[in-house]
């Protein structure tokens, strides 16, 4: 056995292990890149406070658009309901850069986020909180006084930063002031809302319960739907025009992030699949002279299957880890954003799995096949 | 001319493998390129008011992202494309080489070799392009039918065809020169 294998060079293997190597880090690179931008949008509106419930509307395109009615009354008291979050977002502008305020009930922040304070919570709504990224993008610094523009009011208001946190989550990005102050530069009055975020005490309390507690009469299937619909959205002039857009945007991110992992997968197959063929045709004398003396299809298939699987699940966490450092030093140096929050890379066992096993599988099957031909 | 061809390229099987393998790893990048132009290519219609400052900022975001991925797709595939190229020469170096034991003129040689790197470069601009641009209109408009996205058609322009020419022929001919030495040196 140790002969045969000893027959069979690693480095016939060469070719082979290129194309494996390639398509790996392109499956790393694509996977690993699409479930970041994916992970930071979801993050924008959780902040990383998995297990709450926000409630937001479902009829407008991007949650970042749509409104709600404040319904923060009709859900307090309730049995099982710890804390609730009426939080407004707001596109502002600040020295030409377009960004966004939150605004929310700062005394409770602290029991949904964990933060570090340098400064100290805004008193009223001339003074905001910054996030520790933006503080720095924008070089904002405690005591400054921020020339507003609102976006969707265009109205212009001066606000001192009375402090900068940080958070660890996509609030860093944001500029975070009094619920009031982010209404008014909204554009609507105390009873809208951007989201609700509730903190439930036990499992349930979901979705379910609270779209029966804010209309009974609409059913439990649809929680979201029905809650959005009690809920009553209204249109602000432009903000329908915005939203269709923005929409539009989001669609059509989403489907070029999986359309370019299914692309990278398909054509990933067929290069492996070349490329195994492309290392078989130059072993073909040695795998004909190997069954010319009477070793079995079976057992040959078996040596370069293992040969390959070794190679490809080397090729495959190398290959990982590879694109991990490269989006890591992408995003470093050329920091990009999506609905102006940050990308950072998330490791994911799925992509690790995909392009480990993808080429090996691939691989063997090419083996496979060509081996039932000799 | 006929011989001078099959003497050039070989066995026709080996080098469909060799340009299949070159010609899949460009159309990688094509197919790339051709999603990022669905971002290039979106129609803004603008806004009235200060929304389309927003609208604008989160479109560049959009383009950033589609970029930035091609981009790094593009770095993979010059490297893969070149460090394959090392191997396309293989399969006729024992021919190439017992033609110069034969008496066979140098000039003879770099002529075999230079149609048979064109035919390879050739194939691979044309067979890589033609399938990466189509995968990514299948897959494109198999995703947007899923997720029920506008359509948009992944393109690419007659500008970045060229530009791709100008990427592959080099890069064939970069990654083929170990092996011309050899073959014209004799010493394989």
């Amino acid at each position: 056995m140790r002969i045969l294998k000893s027959l069979i060079p690693w480095s016939s293997f060469k070719v082979a292990i290129l194309a494996i190597l390639t398509t790996s880090i392109a499956v790393s690179t694509t996977g690993l890149y699409v479930i970041s931008v994916s992970a930071t949008l979801a993050r924008s509106l959780t902040l990383n406070t998995e297990g709450d419930i926000l409630i937001y509307s479902s009829v407008s395109r991007t949650p970042h658009t749509g409104l709600i009615n404040n319904v923060v009354d009709r859900l307090a008291g309730v049995e099982g309901i710890i804390e609730l979050s009426p939080e407004v977002l707001t596109p502002i502008m600040i020295n030409d850069n377009v960004i966004f305020l939150r605004g929310l009930n700062l005394t409770v922040l602290d029991r949904f986020i964990n933060y570090l304070l340098i400064g100290s919570l805004p008193r009223n709504d001339d003074e905001v909180l910054v996030g520790i990224r933006l503080s720095k993008y924008l070089n904002i610094s405690v005591g400054q006084v921020l020339d507003i523009v609102s976006i969707p009011t265009s109205s212009r208001v001066n606000v001192t930063v009375s402090g900068v946190f940080k958070s660890s989550t996509p609030l860093d990005d944001e500029v975070v002031s009094s619920l009031s102050l982010s209404q008014k530069l909204r554009g609507v009055n105390s009873n809208y809302v951007t989201l609700i975020r509730v903190k439930v005490s036990s499992p349930c309390i979901g979705s379910r319960c609270l779209s029966e507690i804010v209309d009974r009469s609409e059913g439990v299937n649809a929680p979201l739907k029905v809650v959005s619909k009690v809920l009553d959205n209204r249109s602000l002039g432009d903000v329908e025009l915005v939203d269709e857009f923005l929409g539009r945007g989001i669609s059509l991110s989403n489907t070029i992030l999986w359309a370019s992992m299914l692309l990278v997968l398909a054509i990933s197959t067929s290069i492996i699949y070349f490329g195994t063929l492309w290392s078989m045709n130059t072993l073909a004398p040695i795998v004909e002279s190997l069954r010319s003396i009477g070793l079995s299809k079976v057992r040959l298939a078996s040596i370069l299957i293992l040969k390959i699987l070794v190679l490809g699940t080397a090729s495959g966490v190398s290959a990982y880890l590879i694109s991990f450092l490269i989006l890591n030093a992408i995003f470093t140096m050329m920091p990009v954003s999506i609905m102006l929050h940050k990308v950072e890379p998330v490791n994911d066992l799925r992509v690790l799995m995909t392009s480990t096993l993808l080429p090996s599988i691939t691989a063997s099957m090419t083996i496979y096949l060509k081996i039932r031909e000799v | 001319m006929v011989g001078l061809m099959k003497l050039a390229l070989g066995d026709i099987k080996l080098l469909t493998t060799e340009v299949m393998s070159l010609t899949l790893i460009v159309a990688l990048a094509v197919g790339a390129k051709a999603l990022v132009n669905v971002v290039e290519g979106f129609t803004y219609l603008g806004l009235p008011s200060m929304w389309g400052y927003f609208v604008r900022a989160v479109y560049n975001e959009l383009k950033t992202i589609a970029y930035l991925w091609s981009m790094s797709l593009w770095f993979l595939v010059v490297v893969a494309t070149y460090l394959v190229s090392n191997y396309v020469l293989r399969s006729v170096v024992v021919t190439y080489a017992t033609l110069t034991y034969l008496g066979s003129s140098k000039t003879f040689i770099i002529k075999l070799l230079f149609i048979r790197y064109m035919v390879i470069a050739s194939m691979t601009w044309l067979v890589g392009w033609s399938v990466g641009l189509t995968t990514a209109q299948v897959v494109f408009r198999f995703t947007a039918y899923i997720f029920g996205a506008p359509y948009e058609v992944p393109y690419l322009s007659l500008g970045e065809l060229v530009e791709l020419a100008v990427m592959v022929y080099p890069l064939v001919i970069l990654g083929s020169i170990p092996a011309m030495i050899k073959v014209i040196r004799c010493g394989f």
